[in-house]
């Protein structure tokens, strides 16, 4: 057998074993529990397109002051979830068209620093976003009424909750990622292709309509799907706002809290029939773009072209200076919010964080350094994320070298399914592998394996094979397109000398291949670090002591949910977390001698 | 029925990279003239110059007696065929040519007429439903000047428009523009890097070098009277020497490069001057005449031979019909034209 054979099967291996027979056990827990799962459909909690979803979406408050109430309608877990993420989806994709348009299309004064502040939000620190957001709003001491009543004198305040403020963090998180996946198809199109339009009569609105974005239309159609998923499979915002229960009534936070509930020994098939119906959703998007998201599409990424750009007309500058630069700015506030509850005394009922100061700063540090079980979190998610991505990049190889080097509908087949996890939420994935976990440890009940095995006591096993399967994508997208780079005589000439395909991959492709091996492994540990899904469910397993198995992002959510100190110990938790993430994109800056961009 | 001058035309990109430095240059009405030079000598900077593509640092350029200097290129009625041709991937070929007329806003009767008389010029007559990719590179390259051509342009400029395809259908093609570009009378700027299409095509060249015109005139004059070093190495197969000046009898200089040789001396070549001898392959007889050289090499080319010489301690190729002698052997030459540069 060939090594592309063996790489093929080892792929479809790996796949098999740690993502689709996990998420089948999903569908069987379904099938057996059909009549149950009919009652849970009829039920309005789920679906309500009574007159009564609507009531309090949007109403006003007859007190003194007057109080505008944007809620959103409540139609049901389910549709809650789709018009929630079709909501965020429409607001990026639109919001990140303006923002990569400007960028890509307009010389202007200002340019640099309007991209950089852009990817500012791509900086991750899960659920301090949303804290801070929801610190911003809050109705009687928010940051937003503070401006709009005391400074700028409105006779009303504003509140804005319940699945409203989740839909409004969401669209702050995930505007860098359609922006960024947005930029990358609007550049991606010649800049001939405009100017020959140009030059046969065409202004630059009309070349724009005719050509620019009918060509860049598939990479904007991939940028509202990936977010739409994003979106869906977001749990973080639904934790921080879970005091309203609105908040609480999506999918995400749904299977979130039967996966709770399934630990303490509630069995319910609603947990595996909301996870069925979350992943069906994020699979059927995932699909309806596939062509553009597949490993071959993301070759095309590299060639990016200088674009065809335009001195901006007057609608243009108004783009740029009243559009463009508040949103990047908005986007960014909640990081520098983030950032500020480190150096902060407390944030409890003033609009902005109280007695900023280095001391403050030195002495969050000092409890984080100082608790046993934080350095436990830290060490946890190092670990994880070196164990997590060395499997990637051992996978990655094998199913990118399958995929760039030999053709056939078992190999389309690989790519859709290596990069199938992108679509994938991270809470099926954890309810899946939890699932899986207890029926493998009991199948070796009373064995050491079945110790070893079973995730209440072992979960460190299931989230570094989760993480690796979940992030997986992005290693082969890297590998796969550095594979594209090379030619296929580098290793003809070599077989043709004598060497076998293992001699060839070990002593002409990894070499080559180095970069890209780097960059996707650096990519992969990034991702897998910031995780919030299985890292706040299957990591939450073993609970809090000194042997926990929760990572960093689990104690953040553990330390936002726990009350005023809590809050400054999760964001200094949030900023190691950022520190861990720029030490690792630095030495790898380090190693290859070269800048880095994320980009989906 | 356009004349092009540009006057003192500069292009400085960011950077201070010096693309077009000073250029004057007049393009007669109906001509075909070729922009002839090696990559990055700035004819193309010249040709998005005159298609308003770019902005020129200084200098201007004409239609006829119109300034067009900072007309957007919308405005300037020409039509560029870049390299890649540039056929919009999502437009079938009947819209990719009529994209042009309907920014025009004419009839959809005339919009019809128009593109079936073009498609018909240049032989796509039945592929108007086919989309870019399903055509031949030969294919598509008719579209690209079909679409350039059906918005009847002031000035036609063609960007390296044959470089992407085939020796065989690249010699079809440039006739085939030739013949179009003379029976529709448009001023045409032709740039290429190939000399031989550049002959082949051009009524005039312009051979260019970092931004500068080194000389503009017939492909006969640039060939057999070079302005200057440049373009006498540049234009044609040749052989280079250096030496000294012995003597000079009016226009003619005897070299001293190893052996005695006489070349017509451009201007300034005095006795006593080093200078660069520029001896053409095909001006270089073997097989009989004064200067003894040592056969080292022969090389059948197909439709010629190659022979390689060594001639008083230089090095020489000749090219001719016949090989007049085998390699290692002795022979005679006749150097019948030479060219003295300072």
């Amino acid at each position: 057998m060939n090594f592309i054979k063996a790489s093929t099967i080892a792929g479809y291996a790996f796949l098999s074993v740690f993502l689709i027979l996990p998420l089948s056990l999903i569908f069987l827990q379904v099938a057996t529990s059909i009549r149950e799962v009919y009652n849970l459909i009829s039920d309005p909690f789920y679906f309500n397109l009574s007159p009564e979803a609507f009531r309090n979406a949007f109403f006003i408050r007859e007190i003194e002051p007057p109080v505008v109430v944007i809620r959103g309608p409540d139609l049901g877990v389910v549709l809650n979830s789709l018009w929630i993420a079709t909501w965020v989806a429409v607001i990026d994709t639109t919001l990140g068209f303006i923002l990569a348009y400007v960028l890509a299309k307009y010389v202007f004064r200002g340019r640099t620093a309007l991209g950089l502040l852009a990817t500012i939000p791509l900086i991750v620190m899960p659920f301090a976003t949303a804290y801070v957001i929801r610190k911003i709003l809050d109705p009687q001491w928010g940051t937003l009424n503070w401006v709009l009543h005391e400074v700028l004198g409105l006779p009303f305040r504003v509140e804005i909750s319940g699945l409203a403020a989740v839909a409004l963090v969401q669209s702050l998180m995930y505007l860098p990622i359609a922006y960024l996946n947005i930029y990358a198809a609007l550049t991606r199109v010649d800049p001939t292709l405009e100017e020959v339009a140009n030059n046969l009569g065409a202004d630059e609105g009309r070349a724009a309509r005719d050509i620019l974005i009918p060509l860049a239309t598939p990479g904007v159609a991939a940028a509202f799907v990936l977010v739409f998923i994003f979106a869906i499979d977001d749990v973080a915002a639904p934790i921080i706002f879970q005091d309203d229960p609105a908040a609480r009534k999506l999918l995400a936070y749904q299977v979130y809290s039967k996966f709770l509930d399934q630990v303490r020994g509630q069995i319910s098939p609603a947990a595996a029939f909301l996870a069925l119906i979350l992943l069906t959703i994020s699979i059927a998007a995932f699909l309806s773009v596939r062509r553009y998201v597949g490993l071959r599409q993301y070759a095309m990424l590299i060639r990016q072209l200088r674009p065809k750009s335009y001195k901006p007309s007057p609608l243009g500058k108004v783009l740029i200076y009243l559009l463009a630069f508040p949103l990047v700015v908005a986007a960014s506030t909640p990081l520098v919010g983030a950032i500020s509850l480190v150096f902060a005394e407390r944030w409890t009922i003033t609009p902005l964080p109280e007695s900023i100061t280095l001391e403050n700063f030195l002495r969050h540090v000092g409890w984080i350094v100082e608790s046993e079980v934080f350095r436990r979190g830290i060490f946890n998610t190092i670990y994880y994320g070196i164990s997590a991505t060395a499997i990637m990049v051992i996978v990655g190889f094998l199913i990118a070298i399958a995929a760039a080097r030999s053709r056939g509908v078992h190999i389309e087949a690989l790519d859709a399914l290596a990069t199938a996890p992108i679509a994938i939420p991270g809470l099926v994935v954890a309810y899946a592998y939890f699932l899986t976990s207890l029926q493998i440890s009991a199948a070796f009940k009373g064995t050491v394996l079945g110790d070893v095995l079973n995730p209440l006591q072992h979960p460190e096993l299931y989230l570094i094979v989760g993480y690796a399967v979940r992030k997986l994508p992005f290693v082969v997208r890297s590998m796969y397109a550095g594979l594209l780079q090379i030619h296929k005589s580098m290793e003809e000439v070599a077989l043709n000398l004598g060497d076998n395909y293992r001699g060839v991959s070990r002593k002409i492709l990894i070499p080559l291949l180095t970069t890209n091996i780097l960059s996707g492994a650096l990519i992969g540990f990034v991702y897998i670090t910031s995780e919030v899904s299985l890292s706040i469910t299957l990591g939450a397993l073993k609970g809090v002591g000194v042997d926990t198995a929760m990572p960093i992002t689990a104690f953040m959510k553990e330390r936002f949910e726990s009350g005023v100190y809590g809050v400054q110990e999760a964001a200094t938790l949030g900023l190691v977390l950022v520190a861990i993430q720029i030490s690792a994109i630095m030495l790898t800056t380090r190693v290859l001698k070269t800048r880095y961009g994320f980009v989906l | 029925m356009t004349i092009v001058k540009v006057e003192k035309l500069r292009k400085v990109y960011d950077g201070g990279v010096v693309a077009l430095d000073d250029v004057d240059l007049t393009i007669n009405d109906g001509e075909i003239l070729a922009g002839l030079g090696p990559s990055g000598c700035g004819k193309t900077t010249l040709l998005r110059l005159i298609a308003g593509l770019e902005d020129a640092t200084a200098g201007r350029i004409y239609f006829d007696d119109r300034d067009v200097t900072k007309l957007p290129t919308q405005q300037r009625n020409t039509a560029v065929v870049p390299q890649t041709w540039a056929l919009w991937p999502h437009m079938s070929v009947y819209d990719n040519v009529a994209y042009g007329l309907r920014l025009r806003k004419i009839s959809r009767e005339e919009e019809r007429r128009r593109v079936k008389e073009i498609l018909e010029l240049v032989g796509l007559e039945g592929f108007e439903k086919r989309r870019p990719y399903q055509l031949s590179g030969g294919q598509q390259q008719r579209v690209a000047l079909a679409r350039a051509l059906v918005v009847q342009p002031e000035v036609l400029l063609l960007d390296e428009p044959l470089a992407n395809l085939d020796a065989k259908l690249r010699v079809e093609l440039r006739e085939e523009i030739k013949k179009i570009a003379k029976k529709l009378s448009i001023t045409t700027i032709y740039v290429t890097h190939d000399q031989e299409e550049a002959m082949a095509v051009a009524d005039r060249i312009a051979v260019m070098n970092l931004g500068k015109i080194m000389q503009v005139g017939t492909p006969e004059e640039v060939y057999y009277k070079p302005a200057n070093l440049f373009v006498a190495t540049f234009i044609g197969r040749t052989n280079l020497l250096r030496g000294k000046v012995v003597e000079k009898r009016g226009e003619v200089a005897v070299v001293d490069v190893g052996f005695l040789i006489e070349a017509e001396a451009s201007d300034g070549v005095k006795p006593g001057d080093y200078v660069n001898v520029v001896v053409k392959l095909e001006d270089i007889y073997v097989g009989g005449g004064r200067l003894k050289c040592v056969v080292e090499d022969v090389t059948f080319l197909g439709r010629t031979y190659q022979t390689t010489l060594k001639c008083g301690g230089n090095k020489l190729k000749a090219e001719g019909l016949k090989p007049h002698a085998a390699g290692g052997e002795e022979t005679y030459v006749e150097i019948t034209r030479a060219i003295a540069y300072k």
